[in-house]
């Protein structure tokens, strides 16, 4: 990845072909093979986001962690920070997949929800 | 006990095969798993990635595990948990033992093999140095952190470039342990592109292709190890080696069918693969025993995984039932086909690995034009030796070319598939299918 030139060039991760996406000056985008890789490729130059997966600590000795994720991408630099306060919460059953553990984490408008049941 | 379709093991692959085997009509589909829960190594790969394929969206491991338990359990599949198969056998019976049901022998219908893969410890490697603690395979490290909430360490160098060392490297990262580098003795990395950039330019980890770890220090703990660039026969070039002071490394170098249970059941493995020859029906040398997933070859995609076991389930319940379409295994192609009745004249093609493939699966499929399952299409799944560039995928049979594919770029760690038309496949018996990865003329 190199910033600052002309010439702006990421591997794409939206899928796991990998593509090698330039994007010139004039947020021209060329190398992607589907319309997520130009989308991702300009994101990448202007606002890069990530989805955050993580752990929450829970009351259950028998499953002390539960598996969580951003429910959208977030921006990166947001990633440690989101991941410390994550180390904070301690979560108890009953939690099923999907159920929002942190709501709108750091002012992004992103939920952090359950990857996994917790019975 | 008495089941149709016994699988073993309850990861991606079995649950798949499980699934595929009720929707085709199989009576009692039984799951034996030696963990205490289903999903296999799916629950601890908590970051994203899995099912873009086969769902169509973005899942993590543990979600794309819960999807299919959800479904086997609908299906009316039944499970042994903490069940440990001790024995497989060619008249298709299988040996376990469960703390809670003690030694049961199950007869099966059919039978498929989903054990998956382990990882390579460092006794394979003989790197040069002391035995101190501190040395984890990346999916210990990773089983430690996801599921044990346990950090291996404080500072970490990563040895070989898998996908899971370069997931462990990010993970690490985020968890507030400082990753020093990975090294990769390789001129090129092991894991997907994708993975190079978000797990480890995104956090400036440096990697260092061909090099190696020269030697481990430490007496109790890890103290740090010494990095070297390799020559060409991957020896460690002391003069340019330098020290990294870390307390934990991690081990991401290669996975390795698990086929104990093949072998002592007598399944002809393949050496390129480590896993079974499979027929594209995934039926294994013994007729009756079928095989999926990461116990027949290491896949890059969970997704692919899945389109096994679903071709191997619904082959199964085949088989099971005693309905044409079972296959006579792959052993038919040497004549020594133990299938009964018609079966055993159904004729197996050979296919083969050519220029600049490492290896192909299956090695073997049935003759004589359209199948039940898979309808017109065989499709190949494959990996290069070598890495190349402005590249043709060729298939070619008795002389003649089957299928041509123009490729920009191919790399061992990115598996390829190749579709065939089945009605353009040579009808004589016994006839070789190869497949090979050549330069592009200009």
């Amino acid at each position: 990845m190199s910033k600052g030139s002309s010439e702006f060039t990421v591997t794409c991760i939206a899928c796991p072909v990998g593509c090698e996406v330039m994007v010139s000056g004039a947020d021209e985008v060329r190398g992607n093979k589907c319309d997520r890789g130009h989308e991702y490729a300009l994101l990448e130059r202007h606002d890069p986001r990530r989805v955050l997966t993580s752990t929450v600590r829970t009351t259950c000795p028998d499953h002390p962690l539960l598996p969580v994720k951003t429910d959208r991408p977030i921006p990166k630099r947001f990633l440690l920070e989101a991941t410390k306060l994550l180390a904070e919460e301690c979560i108890s059953p009953p939690v099923k997949a999907g159920d929002v553990v942190v709501r709108d984490i750091l002012g992004t408008g992103a939920s952090v929800v359950a990857t996994d049941d917790l019975l | 006990m008495r089941a149709d379709v016994v699988v073993i093991g309850g990861g991606p692959a079995g649950l798949a095969a499980a699934v595929a085997a009720k929707q085709a009509g199989a009576g009692r589909v039984l799951i034996i798993e030696r963990d205490v829960r289903l999903g296999g190594i799916l629950p601890q790969c908590i970051h994203t990635g899995f099912g873009v394929r086969w769902f169509g969206e973005e899942l993590t491991g543990p979600e794309y595990a819960g999807r299919f338990v959800e479904q086997a359990k609908s299906a009316g599949v039944e499970f042994m948990l903490e069940t440990m198969v001790l024995e497989v056998t060619p008249d298709l019976r299988v040996l376990a033992v469960s703390p809670r049901d003690g030694l049961v022998v199950v007869e099966c219908g059919a039978i498929v093999l989903a054990m998956g893969c382990r990882e390579r410890p460092r006794g394979a490697l003989a790197i040069p140095g002391t035995r101190p603690a501190g040395i984890f395979t990346a999916g210990t490290a990773q089983r430690l952190v996801n599921i044990e909430g346990v950090l291996p360490g404080r500072r970490a160098v990563i040895l070989g470039s898998g996908d899971v060392g370069l997931i462990m490297a990010r993970r690490l990262t985020l968890e507030g342990v400082k990753v020093e580098a990975v090294v990769e003795i390789m001129t090129y990395p092991g894991g997907l592109a994708r993975n190079i950039q978000q797990c480890l330019r995104d956090f400036d980890i440096p990697l260092y292709l061909g090099h190696t770890v020269s030697r481990i220090h430490g007496r109790d703990r890890l103290e740090g190890v010494s990095v070297a660039p390799v020559d060409d026969a991957w020896v460690p070039i002391t003069e340019k080696e330098w020290f990294i002071p870390c307390d934990t490394l991690l081990l991401s170098v290669g996975l390795i069918p698990e086929n104990e249970l093949s072998a002592a059941c007598g399944i002809e493995l393949d050496p390129a693969t480590g896993g079974p020859i499979v027929t594209d029906e995934m039926e294994t040398s013994v007729p009756g025993i079928f095989a999926c997933g990461n116990v027949v070859h290491v896949h890059d995609l969970v997704d692919h995984v899945t389109e096994d076991g679903m071709v191997a389930g619904a082959a199964a319940a085949a088989r099971a039932a005693g309905r044409a379409g079972a296959g006579a295994g792959t052993g038919a192609v040497a004549g020594a086909g133990a299938g009964a009745g018609d079966e055993s004249r159904r004729t197996l093609g050979e296919i083969r690995p050519g220029l600049n493939v490492r290896y192909v699966v299956p090695q073997r499929f049935v003759q004589g034009g359209e199948r039940s399952g898979g309808g017109r299409i065989l499709t190949i799944s494959l990996r290069p030796s070598e890495p190349a560039e402005n590249v043709v995928l060729e298939v070619s049979a008795a002389g003649k070319v089957l299928r041509r594919q123009r490729k920009e770029k191919v790399r061992p760690s990115e598996m390829l598939q190749v579709n065939v038309d089945r009605l353009a496949l040579p009808s004589e018996s016994g006839v070789v299918v190869t497949v090979s990865i050549t330069e592009r003329k200009v």
